[in-house]
């Protein structure tokens, strides 16, 4: 079982370098994350982009391109459509977004899922190291779906257990958030989690267990017979995944870290493999951890060398 | 505000204490708390008499300082708390121990509740020792998924709170999923929306900064690499979350997982409220009687 992020780190430069494509790094952030983990030994990169701007760039930061793979494209979605293509075909190479708009990522792997029979929707899974909890949390969907309905909801829990499992973590615990505590009338997200539970209990979801609380509150607070008192050692309550309402709760929980000494790298799990989704804010340092991640985790799924 | 400690103590300060309601308030813990509520207000207790009396004789209090008005059951409690409310007889009102939904179905009662004419809402107040300043998320209770007119009244609500706390110029995130506007997502439409009318100085004083996701809001380098340019970046004060869902989450998470003690108060009301949270420290609960203080009636002539 992966137990934080040091263990992806040092289990990412164990093995030969895994193939990825970085779609658009002809920015510096981006350009330094591909020069950075093939230092590491993580990676053998292509890059998708504007040759002559990604030279630039490379000049700029000293970064010897000699050994990359240049596939010259200057239109984003055509970016995205040949990274993706990369991935589903038999090249088992891990797509990295660039200095291009996720939208286009995302249409172009639900155009290649569809055109397989895949998955009808993808969502991101965002990974966080808590300090005092021994194992990894998911936060998800943090940057897909809108409002996810219930079926919706359905996909990303089998989405997120499916990364858990492959992290080895045999039965992880699933809590599907809602905000409802009786101050509100009853919200959808709080039915919805009433349902999924009942549907976990008939083994919808395979090894999980979706717990019945719904809010951090109710896992590591308890009940209202006493004060609340910070108990460090609770914190190891905190399930493996925590399905969040919407996208604004998502995308506000999953980048927390700006605030809490905790570690954030997040991830899409296509039916062939992960592809890395950074956020537009991150730095290299930041990416160079969510690249680890991605590349550990295709070696766990396709079982590479 | 830099911190809960430095907000009791102004409400200790201040010259008159405002009169609260406790109801029911056969609820030891809280009964626990009044050595330190009755340094900020005049108690009332409402609920079962002879309970009330032997608890506080547990809790070493004595008894006959306060007033107790008996009522064994739960409903007319409250309702009793109410009209105290609506008479001006007292100005803050507490939670007790009693379940959330009948608390709140009574009390935000549309025709007999506290708030008939006004939106209420429920502002969290955090205090965030790494920063050395509270902060507050609104709406993090009450109003399941606001429409631009109702942000603007929990807006002008919290904007009374930083009144009240001394805050000259609050600032103001109005957060959404996005930085930049999206037809498809409202919260980033309604943000673009509260930012402009800042801008025309519709909240005061206040600087409203949206729309900005988490990172924008709260990290100069992110904001940087995003290219956005916000004067809230990094000092908020303020973060007007989208809707219940949002708030609520966000407040719990740097509370728990950041360790943050934290405040919650419903305004907008006749009174403030005191709702009765789980994953209370009891000086937040006691920071929380502070808040209502500053903010009951006889104190915001004092502002």
């Amino acid at each position: 079982m992966i137990e934080d992020f040091n263990d992806i780190d040092a289990l990412a430069s164990q093995r030969k370098p895994m193939g990825l494509v970085a779609l658009a790094a002809d920015e510096e952030e981006f350009l330094r994350t591909v020069k950075q983990a093939c230092e590491r030994g993580y990676i053998q990169p292509c890059i998708i982009g504007d040759s002559e701007k990604l030279r630039r760039r490379a000049d700029h930061i000293e970064f010897d391109l000699s050994n990359v793979a240049i596939i010259e494209e200057k239109e984003p979605q055509a970016i995205a459509d040949k990274g993706i293509d990369m991935l589903f075909s038999q090249d088992a190479y891990i797509p990295m977004k660039g200095h291009i708009p996720t939208a286009y990522v995302y249409r172009a792997i639900i155009r290649k899922e569809r055109s397989i029979g895949g998955k009808d929707t993808i969502s991101v899974n965002t990974l966080w190291d808590i300090p005092g909890v021994s194992h990894l949390v998911s936060i998800t969907d943090t940057g897909v779906s809108i409002h996810p309905d219930y079926e919706t909801k359905r996909r990303i829990i089998n989405d997120a257990v499916d990364l858990m499992h492959i992290l080895g973590y045999n039965r992880p615990k699933v809590a599907v958030l809602s905000a409802y505590n009786g101050f509100t009338d009853v919200l959808d997200s709080f039915i919805e989690a009433k349902r999924l539970q009942d549907e976990a209990q008939r083994g919808s979801f395979g090894e999980c267990d979706l717990i019945p609380e719904t809010s951090l509150t109710d896992i590591l607070a308890g009940t209202r017979g006493a004060f609340f008192e910070f108990d460090p050692a609770a914190l190891e309550k905190t399930p493996h995944v925590l399905v969040v309402p919407h996208l604004d709760a998502g995308n506000i929980l999953s980048k927390l870290d700006f605030i809490l000494d905790v570690t954030r790298r997040s991830l899409v799990m296509t039916s062939k493999g992960p592809v890395i989704i950074p956020s537009r804010s991150d730095t290299h340092k930041v990416i160079v951890g969510e690249v680890a991640l991605g590349v550990v985790v295709a070696r766990l799924l396709w079982g590479t060398n | 505000m830099r911190s809960f400690s430095s907000l009791i103590q102004k409400a200790q300060k201040g010259t008159s204490k405002p009169r609260m309601v406790i109801t029911p308030a056969h609820d030891v813990r809280i009964l626990s708390l009044l050595p330190e509520i009755i340094t900020m207000t005049k108690p009332v207790l409402i609920g079962r008499a002879k309970q009330i009396q032997e608890q506080l004789i547990n809790c070493g209090v004595n008894v006959s300082g306060f007033e107790i008005l008996d009522e064994q059951d739960e409903s007319t409690a409250i309702t009793t708390a109410v009209e105290l409310v609506h008479s001006n007889k007292v100005e803050i009102l507490m939670q007790g121990s009693v379940d959330n939904t009948l608390f709140s179905q009574m009390v935000f009662d549309r025709k007999k509740g506290i708030g008939a004419t006004s939106i209420l809402s429920h502002i969290s107040m955090l205090e965030h020792s790494k920063e050395g300043k509270c902060c507050m998320i609104t709406d993090t209770l009450i109003n399941k998924a606001p429409t631009l007119r109702q942000k603007i009244a929990i807006l002008e609500n919290a904007l009374v709170v930083a009144k009240a706390l001394g805050i000259k110029r609050p600032k103001v995130a109005a957060l959404a999923a996005l930085e930049y506007v999206n037809p498809s997502i409202q919260s980033t439409l309604d943000a673009a929306v509260l930012s402009k009318m800042g801008d025309r100085h519709q909240f005061g004083d206040a600087i409203v900064g949206g729309p900005l996701d988490i990172d924008c809001a709260v990290s100069r380098e992110a904001s940087k690499r995003k290219r956005v340019s916000s004067k809230v970046t990094s000092d908020v004060d303020i973060y007007l979350v989208c809707d219940v869902e949002s708030g609520y989450s966000f407040a719990e998470f740097l509370s728990l997982l950041g360790r943050m003690e934290m405040a919650g108060i419903i305004v907008g009301g006749q009174s403030p409220v005191i709702p009765n949270r789980a994953c209370t420290t009891r000086k937040a609960k006691i920071a929380e009687v502070a808040l209502a203080c500053l903010l009951s009636k006889g104190r915001q002539n004092d502002v």
